[in-house]
């Protein structure tokens, strides 16, 4: 799923000034989220377009991409470039800035940390400097009356350790980066047309001015008491993302036990060989080469397991668990609401649950 | 939004037309690009028509076009490209019928109609008033239906409503027009539950932030509370014997009242304690899974430094 690789007309900016937030139009907002609800749970992704002007990028329009089994099921890999080339270039002809900017995808209770979205990331980077990824929930604005949509970039950090190579021990060390680092949210702003917002002003009156007290779809979803499901999910999920953490970490920790094993075989090796040589200029022949044999099993070099992964499985347990944290803290809320609506105020334990 | 539905004489099933708000939001966009010489702009609706002729317009694509003198070009190249492309990512959406800014049909509206007859049964023609002209009916929904020019007869005419003003009939000014399509409009509602879910108020307005930890538990419930108070106040006024009660009012009163379940106090102290110790452990766990993710980031950068 390597889109960006195909968009030729990444603009170069100066990578100086760093992005501070994310403008997005309240017509892109729409957009990703009629194809990502009416698409699930299937996961689809499209391109984001706009503008990158000093610290806020500009998403003025998007388009979806076709569902990638479809198109898979076709065998062409260009099937997809080409549609994004039609589409971008039917796009300029209705005056639409055919900038790419990042691309959008819908995510499912927020798991979104994948090896995919980090390659993604790096191949529309290498056109342009500075894309964003917009990662849409539609679970969570159905069963938490939240509004789940954010907007993610790489970290600069990151984007150096990548560039300098593989994802080593050492170089994490030296840059000492941590998992928390690697992708970073950015602020969205919702940013509308002056004549836009006019004729939805217009439009929703009445929606806002029924029953003088406007209640909302959003507002039904956010007082529904039952969360279980969603927590039930959301546990379900971290408890898989933590064998995958334990499973990853036991890579790590076989690695290490590898090599501290392969150390301790070289200085019995080098020992070895210093003795032998001291004999052999005691009887006065050539001594015998004390550097590294590659033949050597006890020096051949083992793969380092790459960190990427684990540090993704803990930014995706991270997420869980802020995920599981906010619709707790708001369940027990609404059942305070509920206790208080009841009557029964007096029986809600004095919990301070952010704590 | 505001008009009453008009009982539609031939103009094939179409009942009423539900308008997804991406659609307003799309030719909207679309009419702030337009080209410095154009006055309106025009497009391509996608959607789907049900069973019991309530079309469903869900999508839409600005067509590029050129009006003079009466004589319309569409680009229909670029539309059926468009059509093409929209129809991989979604194969249920079809062609509904077209858009235009504007108040109300127009003459050269005839050709175009005729135009999108070719490409689906029974187009719509969906108009957006971008001059605010009548605050009331900014987004109106019309259908047309061929008409032979000579068989135009004065029962036609007879028959246009009211003060609706529901009708139009655009043959005048068309040069080379064989036939006039009578436009009729046809009820239009506007679905907003996806807009209501991100938030009407940031959507409308020019410069938001978006609210993704909603801190609106609190709004929603003073919003439950002057219903409450609302509804009380009424029961009042009708158990005082100020208003005349409304059996209507009363019996959706009592549905609502039977809705909330019965429970003594110590069976709710029950649930609800059996409830606030789930969300309690929970967020225990979520924080202890927390703890040991750093302990272990901690631990492993602190080993590895070695």
């Amino acid at each position: 799923m390597v889109w960006g690789a195909a968009n030729p007309v990444g603009k170069p900016t100066e990578a100086e000034t760093p992005l501070r937030s994310v403008q997005i139009d309240g017509q892109v907002v729409m957009k990703i989220v009629k194809h990502c609800s009416e698409q699930a749970p299937t996961l689809v992704t499209g391109q984001l377009l706009g503008l990158d002007i000093g610290a806020t990028l500009e998403v003025t329009d998007c388009f979806p991409f076709p569902n990638q089994d479809a198109a898979a099921a076709e065998g062409e890999e260009d099937d997809g470039a080409n549609y994004q080339l039609e589409m971008m270039r039917c796009l300029r002809e209705i005056n639409v800035d055919n900038n790419t900017v990042g691309w959008y995808q819908s995510t499912y209770l927020g798991s979104y940390y994948t090896e995919e979205l980090i390659e993604t990331f790096l191949a529309y980077q290498e056109n342009i400097k500075r894309c964003v990824c917009v990662v849409y929930d539609p679970t969570k604005s159905a069963s938490v009356g939240t509004f789940g949509l954010k907007a993610l970039r790489l970290t600069d950090r990151f984007l150096e350790i990548h560039r300098a190579g593989e994802f080593t021990f050492e170089k994490i060390a030296d840059k000492s980066l941590s998992w928390a680092d690697i992708v970073c949210e950015v602020p969205i702003r919702i940013a509308n047309s002056a004549l836009l917002s006019a004729m939805f002003g217009e439009l929703t009156r009445s929606v806002a001015s029924e029953e003088k007290h406007g209640v909302t779809q959003s507002d039904a979803d956010r007082l529904a008491v039952s969360s279980a499901p969603f927590l039930e999910k959301s546990l379900e999920f971290l408890s898989e993302c933590m064998d995958d953490l334990a499973a990853e970490q036991q890579k790590v920790a076989h690695y290490q036990r590898f090599l501290s094993k392969q150390q301790s075989q070289q200085a019995q090796w080098l020992t070895k060989r210093k003795a032998e040589n001291a004999q052999r200029r005691a009887q006065g022949l050539e001594p015998l080469p004390e550097e590294e044999d590659p033949s050597n099993p006890a020096h051949k070099p083992s793969a380092e397991p790459s960190r990427l992964e684990g540090f993704l499985i803990a930014n995706q347990v991270n997420e869980y668990c802020t995920q599981i944290q906010a619709t707790a803290t708001a369940s027990l809320r609404k059942l305070t609401l509920v206790a208080g609506s009841q009557g029964c105020g007096d029986v809600v334990p004095a919990v301070d649950s952010k704590a | 939004m505001g008009a009453a539905f008009l009982p539609v004489h031939g103009a094939g099933k179409v009942a009423s037309v539900r308008v997804h708000p991406v659609v307003v939001f799309n030719a909207c966009d679309s009419y702030v690009r337009r080209q410095e010489t154009q006055e309106r702009v025009i497009g391509t609706l996608l959607g789907t028509v049900r069973h019991d002729g309530v079309v469903e317009v869900k999508n839409s694509y600005a067509v590029p076009h050129n009006e003079q003198n009466g004589q319309v070009y569409v680009d229909v190249e670029f539309h059926r490209a468009m059509i093409d492309l929209h129809l991989r990512v979604n194969p249920a959406e079809k062609i509904v019928g077209w858009y235009s800014t504007g108040d109300g049909v127009v003459p050269t509206d005839a050709l175009i109609h005729e135009f999108y007859a070719h490409e689906c049964h029974n187009p719509v023609h969906v108009t957006l008033d971008v001059t605010f002209a009548d605050r009331d009916r900014l987004v109106r929904a019309w259908v047309g239906q061929s008409l032979a020019l000579g068989s135009k007869d004065a029962s036609k005419e007879a028959e246009k409503p009211d003060a609706e003003g529901g009708e139009a009939s655009a043959a005048e000014g068309i040069l080379n027009a064989t036939t006039a399509i009578h436009f009729q409009e046809v009820a239009l509602v506007n679905t907003f539950d996806a807009a209501e879910r991100v938030g009407v108020a940031s959507l409308a307005a020019t410069n938001a932030d978006v609210v993704t930890d909603g801190d609106d538990l609190g709004a929603t419930a003073a919003k439950l509370r002057g219903m409450l108070e609302k509804a009380s106040a009424y029961v009042d006024a009708v158990v005082a014997g100020k208003t005349k009660g409304d059996a209507e009012i009363g019996r959706r009163l009592a549905d609502a009242l039977s809705s909330v379940p019965g429970l003594t106090k110590s069976q709710f102290e029950k649930l609800f304690g059996e409830s606030a110790q789930d969300a309690l452990l929970v967020t225990y766990l979520s924080n202890v899974t927390k703890m040991q993710l750093m302990l272990a980031e901690k631990l492993q950068t602190a080993s590895l430094l070695i």
